[in-house]
């Protein structure tokens, strides 16, 4: 009997399978729309477009390519309204080969950021390729 | 009273001036007024001036207007908020008045919102706005405050510039370019890459480009004109001629991660905090930070798009799909999916369109094309 809940137990948990992935979050097109405009668009309002904006605009900086002011913008609205909840992201985007211009923005805006965050960005941008770019600024 | 339209922006220092004749326009009720007289060199006529609102806080600028002129700009600088009332021609005809287009959806200057310490008249704007008629024009120019309120007694400093231009379907824009400190390499290629994609988006317009490249000496991160830093495009601007524009590449525009955006619809040819149109070149790279074709395209689009708005073109149709510009060949469609669809290749279109890649947006349409002409920087 409680080999046969062993087993049971086993295979509902799937055993040694490691957990699925997250699926990734689904783009919302008003929101990139939006984010798109030439002469570009207020952050309050494009966090006003979906319930959770944090994840939202995460989602857009890593799943948008085009236009490239799209991610862009949406890393700007993460700089200025969701910087507590998106520092693993920032310290990610001045560590990661390939995210330069996301590095630039941050860079650029370290001012804007909370304390705590803003030094752990500067750590870890010191020791990532971008190192460079940032004892420039 | 007049209502603001737009955001109020803070008050600024007077002008800092360029090479020009000046006259003294002093505009009293109780006197005769001066007429400014342009004195032409080649094909433009640059003439400074001073007028001063009247006790309904207005002040009227009396141009006279040669045989063979094709387009007047008039660029007022004070310390209130500036606005043109009416616009007369030599016939006493009301060409222009700031009531009729008002509570208008459809948009043909910002010359006629107080919402600046400045305004910049185009005229002619449209082809449908006809040829100018040889004579003495008038300029009313309203000074406001921050409530809407007349104000009396007001200097604008006043510079009008004339063009004698007799072809109106070719012309040559003089640009320059200037990019902001420690700009790389890899950016100044991919911004002069960009150029030649701006030049084959106006060729097909008997639009030319004239570019001249300059290095800066101020920071990467700039504020939009209008918002900030018009100490920095007074002194960019003072610096160049009368019959050019200016492009200042810098990496990001604070707090505003755009592409572009140009100072005012129209802009002006002479100095002012607003004379310059803005471009992050890190924000057409985009989060890899560097240039590929595409990028390339969408850049130079950009740029054709910013300065499209410094001749005084309008989107055809703004983001909430309820306003629309003032000309006639431009669709007015009112939904994300139809504007798309019908003027996703403009290149005054507000959005790129894009999917994996971006439609390209180099469309214009006759009456566009004809303001874009018709633009007193356009020769």
């Amino acid at each position: 009997m409680n080999g046969l809940l062993l087993a049971l137990l086993v295979g509902c948990t799937g055993g040694k399978t490691p957990p699925e992935p997250a699926a990734p979050i689904e783009v919302d097109a008003a929101v990139v729309k939006a984010l798109s405009a030439h002469d570009g668009v207020d952050c309050e309002a494009v966090d006003g477009m979906v319930a959770e904006p944090q994840p939202q605009l995460l989602a857009i900086v890593q799943q948008v390519e085009r236009p490239s002011n799209v991610p862009m913008r949406a890393a700007g609205c993460l700089i200025e309204r969701h910087a507590a909840s998106s520092a693993d992201a920032f310290v990610e985007w001045v560590s990661t080969d390939n995210t330069r211009g996301l590095a630039l923005l941050l860079f650029n805006r370290l001012a804007d950021l909370p304390e705590d965050i803003r030094t752990e960005v500067e750590a870890a941008g010191r020791k990532g390729p971008y190192a460079v770019d940032m004892s420039g600024k | 009273m007049r209502i603001l339209a737009l955001l109020v922006l803070a008050g600024c220092p007077g002008g800092a001036w360029d090479s020009g004749d000046t006259g003294d326009t002093d505009t009293d009720t109780d006197n005769p007024p001066d007429v400014v007289i342009p004195d032409f060199v080649g094909e433009l006529s640059t003439v400074q001036t001073t007028v001063t609102s009247d006790s309904s806080g207005v002040a009227t600028l009396f141009l006279e207007v040669p045989d063979g002129a094709e387009g007047f700009l008039v660029t007022g600088q004070g310390n209130g908020l500036l606005a043109v009332e009416v616009v007369r021609d030599p016939f006493g005809n009301e060409v222009l008045h700031w009531q009729d287009w008002d509570d208008s959806p459809r948009t043909l200057t910002e010359s006629l919102n107080p919402s600046a310490s400045d305004t910049v008249l185009q005229w002619p704007i449209r082809p449908e706005d006809g040829a100018l008629s040889a004579g003495t024009w008038e300029v009313e120019i309203a000074t406001v405050d921050t409530a809407g309120e007349y104000q009396g007694g007001q200097i604008i400093d006043t510079t009008v510039q004339l063009k004698t231009d007799d072809d109106l379907f070719t012309g040559t824009m003089n640009v320059e370019i200037i990019f902001s400190a420690g700009t790389s390499d890899d950016a100044f290629q991919g911004t002069q890459d960009a150029v030649e994609r701006w030049r084959e988006v106006w060729a097909p317009y008997g639009l030319g480009l004239n570019v001249q490249y300059f290095d800066g000496e101020f920071g990467t991160e700039l504020m939009a004109p209008g918002d900030g830093d018009g100490d920095l495009y007074l002194g960019l601007t003072a610096a160049g001629t009368n019959d050019n524009i200016t492009v200042v590449v810098c990496e990001t525009v604070t707090g505003l991660e755009v592409l572009g955006v140009a100072g005012s619809l129209p802009g002006t040819l002479v100095s002012s905090e607003r004379a310059v149109m803005l471009v992050s070149w890190l924000n057409n790279a985009g989060p890899d930070g560097t240039f590929d074709t595409e990028d390339i395209r969408l850049y130079g689009e950009t740029m054709a798009h910013e300065v499209g708005h410094y001749m005084g073109l309008f989107h055809p149709v703004e983001d909430g799909f309820d306003e629309w510009d003032a000309l006639d060949d431009t669709v007015e469609c009112s939904s994300v999916g139809g504007c798309d669809s019908e003027l996703g290749t403009n290149l005054m279109y507000p959005y790129p369109v894009c999917g994996t890649e971006c439609v390209a947006q180099d469309d214009m349409s006759d009456d566009q094309v004809g303001l874009s002409q018709r633009y007193t920087g356009t020769l």
